[in-house]
């Protein structure tokens, strides 16, 4: 919450009362309700507080371990190994009897325990001398702390599980990245439970976002090795279906990293439609033979390749829903795989179809949108947008060493000139409204 | 709520002993190799690294990584096999035969094949690592180049079942945190 916002609001409200714009008891409703915030943001702080000092202590332990103490003999390294285990359940447990819970409590607790299991792991492989597989280390160490935050209603942990199976399924390579999504599902249900309750905004927050990032991370990559040429497509509708859906975020909030599904969906599709803005990669693309000997009619990608089309059937469902039912406008972030698709048809009928022409306009016109509205509606921040994305495609088109210098001469001068035309009436009506 | 506690209850009995089973099995199927296994040393060329998690160790390349191929067997990249090991004249494992069945009365570990060229197949042994106390990794690397082509340096393992657990980094025929204790001491 907005810190400046509520004491400039609570400035206000007297006024705002004595010139008859609110009743008494409507603003005694509104204090009311802004004043419960600084608690939310005090235990917020005591979260990030005890999981800090858990952390800390859990890596400590770990590192303190990696300094392989020859002294130890290896019955005592065994007893080390399993006894901080036992004792993290222990205190673990211990937690889950209490009465009242703290979540700041749980939640550094069931981070511990996490931890414990892993140095546990670590000092084994140290002992042992156990083969650097650092795959299968983690796959081990995240199948074990899976069970805790469902034991614990902790999401430390939870979100230590979903970073650690990316980071498995990047050590392991493209062949086991199918595997990724089976061991995505078992954190379903908890991400479902703890962005339903929303009470601490600061966890859901973070989870849907390491979520999101994961997702797309390896989607992103998976897709590219899987799908070859055809990537165009499904990369971007993973990103839109993150646009779409961020609009059923938590609402009653506008600071932006609360809005992970938001942030991730809007960056990527924008970078996908900067790089569709050039013209060589067009020109590479090589659908129809890459489909045909492609491998994901093999049983391993199989199911890969199915949850690949879901994000491409998904994000076009999505955008035609979103055009039926809010209005938002043709002209949007999450057309981009539907206009994909259609450019990539349309350029497999005719060769010489200008397909990263048409991604040109499109991008200029989101910012022409952008800007329009920000106009129509006060806002400077989509009129910020709107100007930023424009300078984006100015600068990545005058350094695309693809265009003759006549042609990018000569669209940037006819450019110039429309905005300066647009300028001048623009600034002769405002004028005239004076 | 007395209820529910007690299922969680359960559920937390049964998660934590699976968690203490896993790492104490780990740790007791190497402890029985290293009791009841046999003993056989591979000549190696070590470097040193370090793992964030885990700490310092010395990267083991085997001399002897590959074995003669049988061109009856069909076998490829990422496959897991049966190497049957002898002791050549020096007392060092050779690895002199592939299989794809367990092999009966001969001393074998498994080992997952890297590459197969005309005559041999390349093995990764998982052996790759030695784990040192943080300040004598380095030092061990130093050992070895400082004698490298006058002694042998080489690793000892015990294998059991075809499971192999490293028991010791020799060069020369002394354990390398004698010969460091002995430098530094």
């Amino acid at each position: 919450m907005n810190k400046k916002f509520v004491k400039v609001l609570f400035q206000e409200l007297p006024l705002l009362v004595s010139k008859g714009v609110l009743t008494e008891e409507s603003a005694d409703r509104l204090r009311k309700y802004y004043e419960t915030e600084p608690d939310n943001d005090r235990n917020t702080l005591l979260i990030m507080a005890g999981v800090a000092g858990a952390l800390l202590i859990g890596l400590g332990i770990i590192l303190l371990l990696g300094h392989n103490w020859s002294a130890l003999s290896r019955p005592v390294r065994a007893v080390i190994s399993i006894g901080g285990l036992i004792a993290a359940q222990a205190v673990s447990f211990f937690v889950i009897l209490k009465e009242r819970q703290s979540d700041n409590l749980k939640e550094s607790v069931a981070l511990f325990w996490a931890l414990m299991a892993g140095a546990a792991m670590a000092l084994i492989s140290q002992t042992y001398n156990i083969p650097g597989d650092t795959a299968v280390f983690i796959l081990t160490w995240m199948f074990l702390i899976l069970p805790i935050p469902y034991l614990m209603k902790a999401t430390v942990p939870m979100i230590i599980y979903v970073a650690g199976i990316t980071a498995w399924a990047m050590f392991s390579g493209f062949a086991k990245f199918s595997f990724f999504w089976l061991l995505l599902l078992p954190a379903i249900p908890y991400f479902l439970w703890v962005i339903r309750r929303e009470d601490h905004l600061i966890r859901s927050s973070i989870l849907s976002f390491v979520m999101a990032s994961a997702v797309a991370l390896i989607s992103g990559i998976g897709f590219f090795e899987l799908f070859g040429s055809f990537w165009v497509v499904v990369v971007p509708s993973v990103y839109a279906v993150f646009y779409f859906l961020s609009k059923f975020e938590f609402e009653g909030t506008n600071v932006s990293w609360q809005h992970p599904l938001s942030i991730i969906g809007r960056l990527g599709l924008f970078y996908l439609l900067i790089i569709f803005t050039f013209r060589s990669g067009w020109d590479d693309l090589d659908i129809l033979s890459e489909f045909s000997d492609n491998r994901f009619f093999e049983g391993g990608y199989f199911f890969f390749a199915v949850i690949g089309f879901c994000f491409v059937a998904a994000s076009l469902y999505l955008y035609v829903y979103s055009l039926k039912r809010e209005k938002n406008g043709i002209v949007t972030l999450g057309a981009l795989p539907s206009l994909v698709l259609a450019v990539t048809f349309l350029k497999l009928l005719f060769a010489g179809f200008p397909a990263a022409l048409v991604f040109n306009i499109f991008l200029f016109l989101l910012s022409l949108r952008h800007m329009a509205f920000g106009l129509r509606t006060h806002n400077l921040r989509e009129i910020n947008i709107g100007i930023s994305f424009l300078f984006v495609l100015i600068a990545v088109r005058f350094f695309d060493v693809e265009i003759s210098f006549i042609a990018k001469g000569i669209v940037f001068i006819i450019m110039g000139i429309m905005f300066l035309c647009f300028n001048f009436f623009f600034a002769r009506r405002i004028g005239g409204v004076r | 709520m007395k209820n529910k506690l007690k299922i969680t209850a359960i559920f937390f009995l049964i998660i934590a002993m699976v968690q203490v089973i896993v790492p104490l099995s780990m740790i007791l199927k190497r402890e029985t190799t290293l009791k009841y296994g046999k003993e056989l040393k591979f000549k190696v060329a070590p470097i040193d690294p370090y793992d964030p998690f885990i700490g310092r160790y010395v990267a083991l390349n085997l001399e002897k990584n590959y074995a003669p191929r049988n061109k009856n067997l069909k076998i490829i990249r990422g496959d897991t096999v049966f190497v049957i090991l002898k002791k050549d004249g020096k007392g060092f494992a050779e690895p002199s035969g592939i299989s794809l069945d367990k092999p009966s009365d001969e001393v074998y570990v498994k080992a997952k094949v890297l590459s197969v060229s005309n005559d041999k197949v390349y093995l990764d042994f998982k052996l790759n690592r030695y784990y040192m106390e943080e300040k004598a990794a380095p030092g061990a690397e130093r050992v070895y180049r400082k004698y490298a082509g006058k002694k042998n340096a080489y690793i000892a393992v015990k294998v059991k079942d075809g499971f192999a657990v490293i028991n010791g980094f020799f060069v020369g025929g002394v354990r390398i945190e004698d010969i460091l204790k002995n430098m530094n001491g």
